[in-house]
C-alpha cells in the first residue's frame, strides 16, 4: 500500500518537473494582445472580413494595423473597444448586405418541367438547366441558403425563391460562390432601392419567360441617369452612387414596379398596411378582427342561446334542419375566431 | 464461346429495341428550317464563317474548327442563312441565334431556311483509289468532313486517328455493341449497309496502322453478326460479347475485348487501342468515297407512345418536333411522360421540341406517364449492390454520401473523376437514392476547383 503511493507521489512530483522546464524553456512567445482582440472578435469564423478566420483577423489587426470595422458581424461597439484597445481612430466601413437579384418566384416564372432530383442549385443547374422558365432567376433550392453562416436566406419551398433577411444578414460574401447563377451580390444596406432581375434579356422573350422580369424599358435609367445604367437590357444601380429617390419605383411599368425595386423580396401585393382583414368567421360571430377572447366568448354566447335544443325541439321540421346547420356554423366560426391571429395577418409596410 | 467476353459490374435493363429494330432505315422528308448549333462536339465551339442572309449550298461548310479538337460544321439542306442577332458590344449583326441545347442550355447556333431544291455542293472530290493515298490526305478529308464520334461523346474523329508521336496503337475496336436500351441506329445500319462499313473500317485501319481489328457485337443482335461475317475481309474479326449494360463503354469495351486495363485518367491509346463507333465507320466511307461531309446520321425514334417508330436517315439540325412528325407523332400526347435525346440510361431530358438534333443524337426516345417512377430517395442502406454493378468498380454508396455531406475533397480522392454516369448504381438501387446526380455534382465541384488550381498557378507565373 505504502510503495504504491509513495510511486505515484514520485511520478507525479517528476513529471511535473517536466512540465515546468517545458513551460520555462519551451514557451511560445505569442502577442497577449492578439487573444484579447481574438476574445472581442465575434468568433463566427465567416470571412467576411477577408481573412481566413477570426483568429487571422485579431493578428492581421494587431500585425498589420488592419481596421477592426472590417467585420462585418461586430456592431460599431465591439470595433469601437477593438480600436481604443489597439489605440487605432476606428474607421467603419458601411456596412453590406446580400442581395438576391430576383423576384421570379414559380408563381412568375413557371417551372418548365418536373424536377425530382438533389435538392441543390449545383446539382439541378446539369440536369437540362434546371427547370426554372427563366435561365437567369433564382431556382430557389438553397444552396445559399445552406452555405450562409448566419441563417439570413430563408427559402420559400412553395414559391421556390430565395428571401434575404437584412437583419441577420451581415455581408460575409459566402453565399456569392454557392449561387451557380451569380446572382447574389453585395450591396450597401442604406441603399434603399434595388432592381430585383439578373436577366439580360430582350423584352419579347423576358416577357414569356417571367412576368417580372426587367424588360429593358430604360425608364427608371433615364430618370436616375447617374446612378441607373443599362447592361444589355438589363437595368443595373451603381452601388457607388445608389438612387435615394423612391419615385423611381413608380416609373417601372405596372406589374413589375412593386417588386422589381424594394429590398426585401415580397410574395404578392395582398393588403394595405396596418390593415386587418376580417375572415368568414368574424362576420359570423359580428366581432373585429382584434377581438379579445372574451368578446369571441361574449358574441358567441350571445348567438348560440337562439339555438338551444329547447327552442329546436318546438320548431318543425324544415325550420330544425335549418336551426342546426346555423348552430353548427356559429360553432366552428367560433372555433375559428379562438384560433385566429391578427399578428400573422398584418402586412409590413411598403406594400 | 462468348461468355468471358464481359466485364467487372454492369446492369441489364429492359432494353425496349423490339420497338424499331425490325423498321428499315428510311429518309426523312426535306424540312423547312434547320438549327444547327455551333458545337456539336467535344471542344471549342465552331466559328460561322457565313453571313446573315447568304445562300448555302448542301454540304457547304457554314462554320469552321477554330482549333484542333473542334469539327467542320456543314449545311444540311440548300438555302438561306435566316438566323440574326446582334452583337452585344458593337451592335453588328451576326448570323448566330441562340437555341436549346440537348443540355438545356442555351448555345448559339445557325437557322438554315430552305429553298426546297436540296442542290448539292460537295467541294470534296471522291477518293476512289484510297489504298494508294497519302494517310495524311486521308485524315485531312477526315477533317474537313467534319466527322465527329456518332457514339454519344463526340470527339473530333481525326484527332482520334491521328495518335500522338509515339504511341502505335495496334488495335482497332469498332463498338457495335449499341448496349443503350431502346436504340437501334447502330443494329440497322450494319444490317443494311455492311459492306460500306467494312469499307470504312479498313480505312481506319489503313489510316492507323493497326494489325488487328475487332468488331464487338452483343449478342442480342444475332442478324447483325451473320451479315457482318458475311461481309468481312482479311484483318477483321467479329467478336461476340454478352448483353451487358453498359458493354458499349470504351473502357468496358477494350477490357473484354482484348483484357487490358486503361488505366484511370488516362486514354485508351495508352494500351495501344482505338474505339469507333460503327456510325463513324459509315461517315468516313462517306467522306472519302464520296466526298461527303457529315450532315446526316441514323436516328431512332422510337418509345411506347410513338405512333410509327423506327429508324430515319436525319439531316443535322432537325427539331425534335420535326423528327417526332415524320413518325407520325404520338398516340396520347396526355400520356407523355418524357422526351430523351438519346436513350433512357443515358439520354439527356429535353422539356422543348424545338431542341435539335445534333451529330451525337443516336436517338430519341419518348417514355410514357407509368414507364418513369417518380421516386422520393431514403437513406442509403449499405446493400452494396452498387459496388456491385459499378463497372468502373468504384464505390457509389459511399462516394453518395460523401457528396451529400459536401466533402467534394473525398470525393475527388475516391476517383470520382472516373464516374461513366452510365447508371448502372441509380438502376439498382434499393433506396432509390439519385447516386448520378450526386456525383454529377461532384465532378462539376472538382472541375471547377481544379480550373482555380490552374489559374492560380497562371497567377504564380
Amino acid at each position: 500500500m505504502i510503495e504504491a503511493v509513495l510511486f505515484m507521489a514520485s511520478t507525479g512530483m517528476i513529471l511535473s518537473t517536466v512540465i515546468a522546464l517545458a513551460n520555462r524553456f519551451l514557451a511560445v512567445e505569442t502577442d497577449p494582445r492578439i487573444e484579447a482582440v481574438e476574445e472581442m472578435l465575434p468568433g463566427a469564423n465567416c470571412g467576411g472580413c477577408g481573412y481566413s478566420g477570426c483568429p487571422a483577423f485579431a493578428k492581421a489587426i494587431i500585425e498589420e494595423s488592419v481596421e477592426p470595422g472590417l467585420c462585418p458581424v461586430s456592431s460599431g461597439d465591439e470595433a469601437q473597444r477593438i480600436a481604443s484597445y489597439t489605440g487605432m481612430e476606428p474607421v467603419f466601413s458601411e456596412p453590406y448586405v446580400a442581395l438576391v437579384k430576383c423576384c421570379g418566384d414559380n408563381t412568375r416564372s413557371p417551372e418548365r418541367a418536373l424536377y425530382n432530383g438533389v435538392n441543390d442549385c449545383n446539382a439541378a443547374i446539369n440536369v437540362a438547366g434546371a427547370t426554372k422558365s427563366c435561365q437567369h432567376g433564382c431556382l430557389g433550392l438553397g444552396s445559399c441558403s445552406r452555405a450562409c453562416p448566419f441563417n439570413a436566406i430563408e427559402i420559400d419551398e412553395e414559391l421556390r425563391i430565395a428571401i434575404v433577411h437584412p437583419n441577420l444578414c451581415v455581408g460575409c460574401g459566402k453565399c456569392i460562390e454557392s449561387c451557380p447563377r451569380d446572382m447574389i451580390t453585395m450591396v450597401p444596406k442604406s441603399a434603399p432601392i434595388h432592381i430585383l432581375c439578373n436577366s439580360p434579356e430582350k423584352a419579347p422573350i423576358q416577357r414569356k419567360l417571367c412576368t417580372r422580369g426587367c424588360i429593358g424599358c430604360q425608364r427608371c435609367a433615364r430618370q436616375a441617369p447617374e446612378s441607373i445604367k443599362m447592361v444589355n437590357f438589363l437595368a443595373t444601380i451603381d452601388y457607388d452612387n445608389p438612387p435615394h429617390d423612391l419615385s423611381l419605383v413608380d416609373t417601372c411599368p405596372v406589374d413589375r414596379i412593386h417588386t422589381s425595386l424594394g429590398i426585401d423580396y415580397i410574395p404578392a401585393p395582398k393588403k394595405k398596411k396596418g390593415a386587418i382583414k376580417s375572415l368568414e368567421c368574424h362576420k359570423v360571430l359580428g366581432v373585429a378582427p382584434q377581438a379579445s377572447e372574451a368578446e369571441i366568448n361574449k358574441a358567441f354566447a350571445d348567438k348560440i342561446v337562439h339555438y338551444d335544443i329547447s327552442l329546436i325541439i318546438k320548431m318543425d321540421e324544415e325550420e330544425q334542419k335549418q336551426a342546426i346547420m346555423e348552430s353548427e356554423k356559429i360553432s366552428q366560426a367560433y372555433k375559428d375566431c379562438l384560433a385566429f391571429d391578427p399578428s400573422a395577418h398584418t402586412v409590413k409596410e411598403g406594400q | 464461346m462468348a461468355d468471358h467476353l464481359l466485364f467487372p459490374g454492369g446492369v441489364h435493363p429492359k432494353d425496349g429495341k423490339s420497338i424499331s429494330f425490325s423498321m428499315p432505315i428510311q429518309s426523312a422528308p426535306l424540312l423547312e428550317e434547320y438549327t444547327i448549333p455551333l458545337s456539336q462536339h467535344i471542344g471549342t465551339p465552331a466559328q460561322p464563317i457565313v453571313k446573315r442572309g447568304q445562300r448555302v449550298l448542301k454540304g457547304q461548310k457554314i462554320a469552321e474548327a477554330t482549333d484542333n479538337i473542334s469539327a467542320h460544321i456543314h449545311a444540311p439542306t440548300s438555302g438561306e442563312i435566316t438566323s440574326v442577332s446582334k452583337h452585344p458590344i458593337t451592335g453588328e449583326m451576326l448570323a448566330m441565334t441562340n437555341c436549346i441545347g440537348p443540355a438545356g442550355h442555351m448555345v448559339s447556333s445557325l437557322v438554315i431556311t430552305s429553298d426546297g431544291e436540296d442542290k448539292e455542293g460537295f467541294t470534296l472530290m471522291p477518293i476512289e483509289e484510297w489504298q494508294s493515298i497519302d494517310k495524311k490526305i486521308l485524315l485531312e478529308r477526315i477533317k474537313e468532313a467534319g466527322i465527329v464520334g456518332m457514339g454519344g461523346a463526340a470527339f473530333p474523329t481525326h484527332v482520334k486517328l491521328n495518335p500522338p508521336q509515339g504511341k502505335r496503337p495496334d488495335t482497332l475496336i469498332i463498338n457495335g455493341a449499341e448496349c443503350e436500351p431502346f436504340l437501334t441506329a447502330d443494329h440497322r445500319l450494319m444490317l443494311e449497309e455492311p459492306e460500306k462499313i467494312i469499307e470504312g473500317i479498313l480505312m481506319m485501319k489503313y489510316i492507323l496502322g493497326a494489325k488487328t481489328v475487332y468488331i464487338g457485337i452483343e449478342r442480342n443482335k444475332p442478324d447483325a453478326i451473320k451479315t457482318m461475317k458475311k461481309h468481312l475481309r482479311e484483318g477483321i474479326e467479329v467478336r461476340e460479347l454478352r448483353v451487358l449494360y453498359p458493354q458499349g463503354s470504351e473502357k468496358q469495351l477494350i477490357y473484354a475485348l482484348t483484357k487490358r486495363k486503361v488505366r484511370m485518367g488516362t486514354l485508351p491509346m495508352e494500351v495501344n487501342c482505338i474505339v469507333q463507333n460503327i456510325g463513324t465507320a459509315f461517315a468516313v466511307f462517306e467522306a472519302i468515297v464520296m466526298g461527303k461531309p457529315l450532315f446526316e446520321r441514323i436516328t431512332t425514334i422510337t418509345g411506347e407512345p410513338v405512333v410509327r417508330p423506327g429508324n430515319w436517315r436525319l439531316r443535322i439540325g432537325t427539331s425534335i418536333g420535326d423528327a417526332l412528325k415524320m413518325a407520325g407523332g404520338v398516340k396520347d400526347p396526355e400520356k407523355v411522360g418524357k422526351i430523351l435525346i438519346g436513350g433512357p440510361m443515358m439520354g439527356l431530358a429535353q422539356f422543348s421540341l424545338d431542341t435539335p438534333i445534333m451529330k451525337s443524337g443516336s436517338g430519341v426516345t419518348l417514355l410514357n406517364k407509368d414507364e418513369i417512377v417518380q421516386y422520393t430517395s431514403v437513406p442509403c442502406i449499405r446493400c452494396g449492390r452498387c459496388v456491385d454493378v459499378c463497372p468502373m468498380n468504384l464505390m457509389p454508396s459511399t462516394m453518395s454520401i460523401q457528396a451529400m455531406k459536401e466533402r467534394f475533397d473525398l470525393l475527388e480522392e475516391w476517383h470520382v473523376m472516373d464516374c461513366l454516369e452510365c447508371g448502372c448504381c441509380s438502376y439498382v438501387c434499393p433506396s432509390q437514392r439519385p447516386l448520378v446526380q450526386l456525383f454529377r455534382l461532384g465532378k462539376s465541384h472538382v472541375l471547377k476547383k481544379r480550373q482555380r488550381e490552374l489559374e492560380k498557378l497562371k497567377a504564380k507565373g
